[in-house]
């Protein structure tokens, strides 16, 4: 069951490279915005049909795919951090597979989940891991610290923040206007995304009470009913199950992309140790690492049924209801293709990660330098695949 | 030869002074040979670039205020857990009842993680008192039990005096029990001091309050600005430096009066 699925992912993750490959070089633009892969759930007819296309192509996208296995005895382990939160999301169906048979992925790997972004940090900077889901800003101080020693693979997750209240007057960025908000994330996204937003839409008495952890905020909302908290998916979800009188008001990707401007709202990234990068040699590759994340992004994305209790296992979200609640609204980073004869999806890799990255990191250096570590990373920052 | 001239006693200060020098000198150098053996500035950072970090702090409008802000918090919490530590002490003294029940919360307050302390006040008070309450209720249990103990300490023989003479409270106070427990108290202010710092700036980073030192020193944890950590914790070692000499200061005023 579980492999034929991953399989299925595969025809059509498969599929779409291939199409978005040739998109790409042919120059066309993506007129899809990134930000709202929410309604893949909802689209599972359609991924039913790719899958039917891509079996009936089966020539062109099981070429594409053989090079995704790699004969098990040439496999290196891989140690992989991730934050207990969004940014896991993606990954935890490729966690199950390696909890299930440690054969199951193209690295030995081995996952740390962790709640803390510096305690992340700290291992890759100590070497102790290979790999890891980080804050995007922390992905640049990280470069920035280890003076260009880690190097960007691609985008793990968008947008996830959300306005959580009981007040329904709260409905945009400018409604926060004389309040104080209760946030997570102190230098990291939700502080800069939400400063970067009350600027841009000129409110200026707007106080923000940070808290070190998403839980701490729910359990003043369990109390109280006159919160209002900027909180992450899944934790937003969680936090207005747990009472009534909450609700989601308004998502910070809305208002970002409400400005018009020719950047993204990004959460988290994933990064590789330079030094680990260098090592790989043939023909074991990163690229095998991008596959199977990106399949694990594209399940968790398809089928929330199947993924709930895998999150739940990973004690992201305690309940498998509200995970599955929360699954479409966690900025996991596929992009779904509409405008391509066949449906299929995208990861953010290469070129197109490195534009809307680059950004990305602009904004936020503009806004306050650093945010980033200093300065922006170099060229060298940015993986892009077959360009080594 | 009992008899030291004035000579004598300056070349002592001033080798006395040298060698504090010295002992300073080579800890510093120790660290600066250990940072630029680990080569990495995000693990260690030594004490020139400690120092460059604190010259690019000092100037910083929004650092000072947060020095300040600290400072007036810690210290706020500081005095109301002495004064609030000794007068109970004294109350309990002369009603040993009070003691009795007193003292398992004492015991138990002495040893509750400052962690603790923060957690609970995040979620009754929020986060704009926390560090100050820490403060003071670390602090408190310090002042209590060293103060009841030194009021247990006074000379019995001397009270029975005072009974004979039927001496009034006043005077009591300020001949028998004050000197009793002075010495005592003046060692609980000079540890409560430190520990006023030590567990303020704990309850600051849990808090996450903007501009405060704590925070501060979150913030640059965050970012991995291994040497603004260092110059902060210097920072923090002064002040609490600081106020222990203006604690003890304050001390010996009111023991002269």
């Amino acid at each position: 069951m579980m492999l034929s699925k991953i399989k299925r992912s595969m025809a059509i993750f498969a599929a779409c490279a291939l199409l978005f490959g040739c998109a790409q070089s042919a120059g066309s633009t993506q007129s899809t915005p990134p930000g709202a892969p929410a309604e893949a759930s909802q689209e599972e007819p359609a991924g039913e049909e790719a899958e039917d296309a891509a079996a009936e192509d089966s020539g062109t996208a099981q070429t594409s795919t053989e090079g995704a296995f790699l004969d098990p005895a040439d496999r290196v382990p891989m140690r992989v951090g991730a934050l207990k939160g969004p940014t896991a999301i993606g990954l935890v169906r490729l966690m199950n597979d390696v909890a299930q048979d440690e054969n199951a992925g193209s690295f030995l790997y081995a996952f740390t989940v962790e709640t803390d972004p510096s305690a992340i940090a700290a291992q890759m900077i100590g070497g102790e891991l290979d790999v890891a889901l980080v804050p995007a800003n922390l992905a640049s101080v990280l470069y920035n610290r280890t003076e260009g020693g880690v190097v960007v693979l691609n985008i793990n997750t968008l947008g996830v923040l959300e306005c959580v209240s009981a007040d329904d007057t709260v409905e945009h960025i400018t409604d926060l206007a004389g309040k104080t908000v209760l946030s997570t994330g102190q230098g990291a996204t939700p502080e800069y995304a939400l400063k970067y937003l009350l600027d841009r839409y000129g409110v200026t008495d707007c106080t923000i009470e940070f808290h070190a952890e998403a839980a701490e905020i729910a359990a003043l909302m369990q109390e109280r009913e006159d919160i209002v908290a900027i909180l992450p998916q899944p934790f937003a979800t969680v936090a207005s199950a747990q009472n009534e009188a909450y609700s989601i008001r308004f998502a910070l990707t809305d208002e970002w992309n409400a400005l018009g401007e020719d950047s993204a709202l990004i959460t988290g990234v994933t990064v590789v140790r330079r030094e680990y990068l260098e090592s790989l040699a043939e023909p074991v590759s990163i690229d095998f690492f991008l596959n199977d994340h990106t399949w694990s992004m594209i399940g968790a994305m398809t089928d929330p049924e199947g993924t709930a209790p895998l999150i739940v296992a990973q004690e992201i979200i305690g309940n498998e209801n509200i995970a599955k609640a929360a699954l479409p609204r966690c900025g996991i980073a596929i992009e779904e293709l509409t405008d391509t004869q066949l449906p299929g999806y995208a990861p953010y890799q290469g070129e197109r990660m490195k534009e809307l990255l680059s950004g990305y990191l602009q904004t936020l250096f503009d806004a306050d330098p650093s945010s980033v570590g200093g300065t922006l990373p170099g060229d060298d920052f940015y993986y892009i695949p077959g360009d080594s | 030869m009992i008899f030291i001239t004035y000579r004598e006693i300056r070349k002592n200060q001033v080798t006395k002074g040298l060698k504090k020098a010295a002992s300073i000198l080579f800890w510093l150098l120790l660290w600066q040979g250990v940072s630029v053996l680990v080569h990495n500035r995000v693990l260690l950072v030594g004490p020139a670039e400690t120092a460059g970090a604190l010259w690019r702090l000092l100037p910083d409008a929004a650092f000072r205020s947060s020095v300040f802000f600290s400072l007036t918090r810690i210290w706020a919490g500081l005095i109301a857990g002495c004064v609030s530590g000794i007068l109970l002490a004294a109350i309990s003294f002369a009603l040993p009842v009070l003691h009795t029940i007193l003292s398992p919360l004492m015991q138990a307050m002495k040893s509750v993680p400052v962690a603790c302390f923060a957690v609970m006040l995040l979620i009754w008070t929020g986060t704009a008192y926390t560090a100050m309450i820490v403060t003071g209720l670390v602090v408190f249990p310090i002042l209590y039990l060293n103060t009841f103990q030194g009021l247990c300490e006074t000379d019995r023989e001397l009270v029975e005096i005072a009974d004979m003479f039927t001496m009034t409270r006043t005077d009591r106070i300020r001949h028998l029990y004050g000197p009793a427990a002075f010495p005592f108290i003046r060692s609980a202010v000079q540890i409560a001091c430190g520990m006023s710092w030590k567990s303020g700036i704990a309850a600051e980073v849990i808090a996450q309050r903007t501009m405060t030192v704590g925070n501060d020193l979150y913030r640059a944890k965050v970012l991995l600005e291994t040497d603004t950590v260092f110059a902060l914790t210097v920072v923090v070692v002064l002040l609490s430096f600081l106020t222990e000499k203006l604690m003890l200061h304050l001390m010996n005023r009111i023991s002269k009066a």
